[in-house]
């Protein structure tokens, strides 16, 4: 193992991006980092506190609209943390800390809010609110197994040319085009909550791994069984359509 | 299905069987069903009250609640999203407000958009109506300030975490112990005149009634200080509405006492974030193993994520089983919690699994909550 003494893993305005159990990441992280015997410390930065240089790994979570806009204007006046990103520090964006990475995403109102514009992104209001189950078949090169969570959002992201996708939506919307999430430098966006890195620990590890290096495997039977339960119940749908559909065409 | 039926064949039949009646509304996130109970029975002591005991708080249970009853005054619980269109169709004298906080996000997608609708709905109350309301969540105050007249009760609130951002101005909220207040805008926490200190009520009058209530926690005594507000404006004293909503020792199930495979237990429900934290406090007095029965259906939000935002941590050591259709999320938060949960297949099966004790605690979620009740044939020791 390499890497730091302590890892510090540091919640970005936990009180206006964490509407969607966010808090976990940092718990999941913190948790499976401790099980390997690595030393961590854990800060969650209020709003008009400045966000630290010296994190290891930075977690922005889900919001309501106006929490945020809010969130943004903060963050665009942070110097700390657009540096963060140019200098390839390990981001995990969920939901509205995704769009609001990118250029442009939707406000409360509907008009469209400027992002912090790090990422080659934007995000534009959909027809429909994407509610449910969303699974994922994750980039090849990150040899991470189905990515599975929840998502909440009325987003549909476009990335651009200097962005490349995290993965292949397989059930639900993502970012409304058939792929999900992006991934860019060592930036992760992803809509999936539930939240994410409980039920996906290999993306979990992935961050980690980015700080300290290899990680041992752990055993975790409820987590591995909670993530076939979830995909179960998305896959059995799709295998009626099929059986429906298929004799027709 | 009466009450479907009824509006089906005649959509106004809300506001028909409403008309001529006092009416209470009560709604919010949480304690809307206790809130109602404790109503009901304060104003018991007056006469006859027509209530959904039920917690069939949708527009066609309160059509159907009020053609089972003459009564003239009505006591009703509403849905939060369904508020709106039941002040509406009613014309309530009373609309008592208990607090707004994140709670089946698939459904209600922003808790802020529901505050949103309420403040509307609100102003368009008749000029006599009057809000009840919780001064201390300031999704609820400024929904209420909406209201042509309010009484503020200082309840209470322990969870804090969807009210980050003023919401007349999208500021972010300065909070102290007990106050909050926009630095942005003029919104701040009113004047109470009824206030929840510690065990006690603080009435009007600035006389002080101690509680001694059958239910409890500080949750249960927040809804005592809401309803006793609502009786006062129905005329009943405090003291009558406080002797007789101390009686209460369960509501729809909860907190009622079971013999289960030789084991007393209680039921308890939390639902949300909110009812969880407040449930932590009450729980942590004392080392009874506890079954933690999850659903993600419907009624109880399909989307699990909020159990991270609860503290289980402050359950270590703790014998705990987890049961229900969703047993898995609930057991993936309490192993990263440090508390090491027993997967059972059923109630029965967790009690024979967990070490004896006085009592057994089963928190549930709602619709866990009510299944449990329907496979408890004994019949409860009280409650």
């Amino acid at each position: 193992m390499s890497g730091p003494s302590v890892l510090r893993i540091v919640e970005i305005f936990p009180g206006l991006l964490g509407t969607y159990g966010d808090h976990g990441n940092l718990l999941v992280l913190a948790d499976r980092a401790r099980r390997r015997g690595i030393h961590v410390e854990t800060l969650s930065i209020a709003p008009r506190q400045p966000v630290p240089s010296q994190g290891d790994i930075y977690l922005l979570g889900g919001g309501e609209d106006a929490a945020q806009t809010a969130a943004t204007g903060l963050l665009r006046s942070d110097h700390v943390f657009s540096s963060l990103v140019t200098d390839g520090r390990p981001i995990l964006a969920v939901c509205a800390g995704l769009q609001m990475l990118g250029s442009v995403f939707p406000g409360a109102d509907g008009q469209l809010v400027n992002g912090l514009d790090l990422v080659d992104v934007r995000t534009v209001v959909g027809r429909v609110r994407a509610v449910g189950e969303l699974a994922a078949r994750p980039r090849a090169d990150l040899g991470l197994p189905t990515l599975t969570g929840f998502e909440n959002h009325r987003g549909r992201t476009q990335l651009g040319p200097n962005a490349e996708p995290l993965g292949r939506v397989l059930a639900g919307i993502g970012n409304g085009d058939g792929y999900e999430g992006l991934v860019g430098g060592r930036v992760i966006g992803t809509y999936l909550h539930g939240p994410v890195l409980a039920r996906n620990p290999a993306l979990a590890d992935l961050l980690l791994s980015w700080v300290v290096g290899t990680l041992e495997p752990l055993e975790q039977p409820h987590v591995d069984a909670l993530r076939a339960e979830r995909l179960r119940t998305i896959r059995r749908p799709k295998r009626i359509y099929q059986r429906f559909a298929r004799p027709r065409r | 299905m009466r009450g479907r039926v009824l509006l089906a064949v005649d959509p106004k039949a809300l506001s028909r069987a409403a008309a001529g009646r006092r009416i209470c509304l009560v709604s919010g996130s949480n304690g809307k069903t206790t809130t109602t109970r404790m109503i009901v029975e304060a104003l018991l002591t007056g006469g006859p009250v027509c209530s959904n005991p039920t917690g069939a708080n949708m527009p066609s249970g309160l059509a159907s609640a009020l053609a089972a009853s003459a009564a003239v005054r009505a006591v009703l619980e509403v849905d939060e999203a369904y508020l709106p269109a039941a002040a509406q169709a009613t014309c309530p004298d009373l609309v008592v407000l208990t607090n707004l906080s994140r709670d089946q996000l698939d459904r209600h997608a922003e808790v802020s958009d529901i505050a949103r609708r309420w403040r509307q709905a609100l102003a368009r109350l008749p000029t006599t109506s009057v809000v009840v309301a919780n001064a201390d969540d300031p999704l609820t105050v400024w929904a209420a300030f909406g209201a042509p007249n309010a009484t503020w009760v200082a309840a209470g609130q322990m969870w804090t975490s969807d009210a980050s951002l003023c919401p007349a101005c999208g500021g972010i909220l300065q909070t102290a112990p007990g106050d909050w207040s926009c630095p942005q805008c003029s919104l701040r926490r009113p004047e109470p005149t009824w206030v929840l200190q510690g065990e006690s009520i603080v009435d009007p009058e600035g006389h002080t009634h101690r509680l001694d209530l059958g239910l409890p926690g500080h949750a249960n005594a927040a809804d005592a200080a809401l309803a006793s507000a609502a009786a006062h404006r129905f005329g009943i004293p405090t003291t009558t509405a406080l002797a007789a909503l101390s009686q209460i020792r369960s509501v729809q199930g909860r907190y009622s006492i079971h013999r289960v495979a030789g084991q007393e237990i209680q039921l308890i429900l939390a639902k949300n974030p909110a009812s969880w934290t407040e449930l932590l406090d009450v729980l942590t007095d004392s080392r009874d193993p506890l079954v933690i029965a999850s659903h993600g259906r419907g009624a109880d939000g399909r989307d699990l994520s909020w159990i991270w935002d609860v503290e289980f941590e402050r359950l270590r050591g703790r014998p705990v089983a987890v049961i229900g259709e969703r047993q898995l999320d609930m057991a993936v938060r309490l192993s990263t919690a440090g508390v090491e949960p027993l997967l059972a297949a059923d109630l029965i099966s967790a009690i024979h699994r967990l070490p004896p004790a006085p009592r057994v605690r089963v928190i549930a979620s709602y619709t866990a909550l009510q299944q449990l009740r329907r496979q408890l044939h004994q019949p409860a020791v009280q409650g």
